[in-house]
């Protein structure tokens, strides 16, 4: 019981553990592997990275790639991304959050 | 054969600092009939909805993942996605919803309009949502009852010796020289 107690549980096949950590595989993965193919092929479409597998989704509306995305994947972390763009949508406010770039749900204790 | 959207979907209204706005009902796992929500449509935002966090929470919308977004000044941030039913009027539709960490408005964007499938009329007093086939065939049914006008009353050019008789007739040919 001891031994269980001390170890804490992490899904064996994800190394990531929050929010942040999934855009921001989501970003790198799309930068290092497909960029490059979709912005000639499929500029302007949506794109649902899962971030465990590095499979790609896409579609022209966000909804369709990600139903596709978790049809497909359902146990999927997904990241969207549009192509082409810098960001999968725009809006007309500027950021408040702040942190400005990271997902800040929680404050950092201590 | 499933039964056409009524023309009119719903009517919006402005708030007391001038946004346009429209009251929806957000449907998720914990109120498949809808909270209602008042939110703003914003045509300079692209997406479906966006919403406060802590709005969501008594919904129970399904997170289904992360994406960037870009702000006015250019900038981009990361946010949480999940997906959900809005119901405006009698339709129901499911979209993408952006879920921002600090407070802020419900927002409707482009996304919505097109998912909709809304025609919007926005006076300086009304804000009329239709369906847009219907808008479109209205409008069409207009323009081409408008096609061809009444001789028209504008008054002649200065020094025409011509004056031309309705919009776009060519004048009537001069006396032809040396007769």
């Amino acid at each position: 019981m001891r031994a269980l107690a001390k170890r804490s549980w992490k899904p064996a096949d994800m190394t990531i553990s929050n929010p942040q950590e999934v855009a921001d595989a989501g970003e790198r993965i799309y930068q290092q592997k497909y960029k490059t193919s979709l912005e000639k092929e499929h500029p302007g479409q949506f794109v649902a990275i899962d971030v465990k597998t590095e499979k790609i989704y896409v579609a022209p509306q966000p909804e369709a790639a990600l139903q596709q995305a978790k049809a497909e994947a359902p146990t999927g972390v997904f990241h969207l991304i549009r192509v082409g763009a810098p960001g999968a949508y725009r809006v007309s406010h500027v950021n408040t959050a702040s942190s400005p770039n990271r997902i800040g749900l929680f404050r950092p204790h201590g | 054969m499933s039964t056409p959207p009524p023309p009119l979907i719903a009517s919006g209204y402005f708030g007391p600092t001038g946004d346009p706005l429209l009251k929806i009902k957000l449907c998720g796992l914990f109120n498949p009939a809808g909270i209602e929500l008042e939110a703003v449509i914003d045509t300079g935002f692209s997406g479906f909805l966006s919403m406060p966090l802590i709005q969501a929470f008594p919904v129970g919308l399904t997170l289904c993942g992360t994406t960037t977004v870009q702000f006015a000044d250019g900038t981009t941030g990361n946010k949480l996605l999940a997906m959900g039913a809005v119901v405006v009027g009698s339709i129901t539709k499911s979209g993408v919803i952006i879920l921002q960490e600090s407070p802020c408005s419900v927002l409707l964007g482009m996304d919505f309009i097109r998912t909709f499938n809304i025609a919007m009329v926005m006076t300086k007093s009304d804000i009329a949502l239709f369906d847009h086939d219907w808008w479109d065939k209205a409008v069409k049914a207009a323009a081409s009852a408008t096609a061809s006008p009444a001789p028209s009353a504008l008054p002649a050019p200065a020094n025409s010796p011509n004056p031309p008789t309705s919009r776009g007739d060519p004048p009537p040919p001069s006396a032809a020289p040396g007769t």
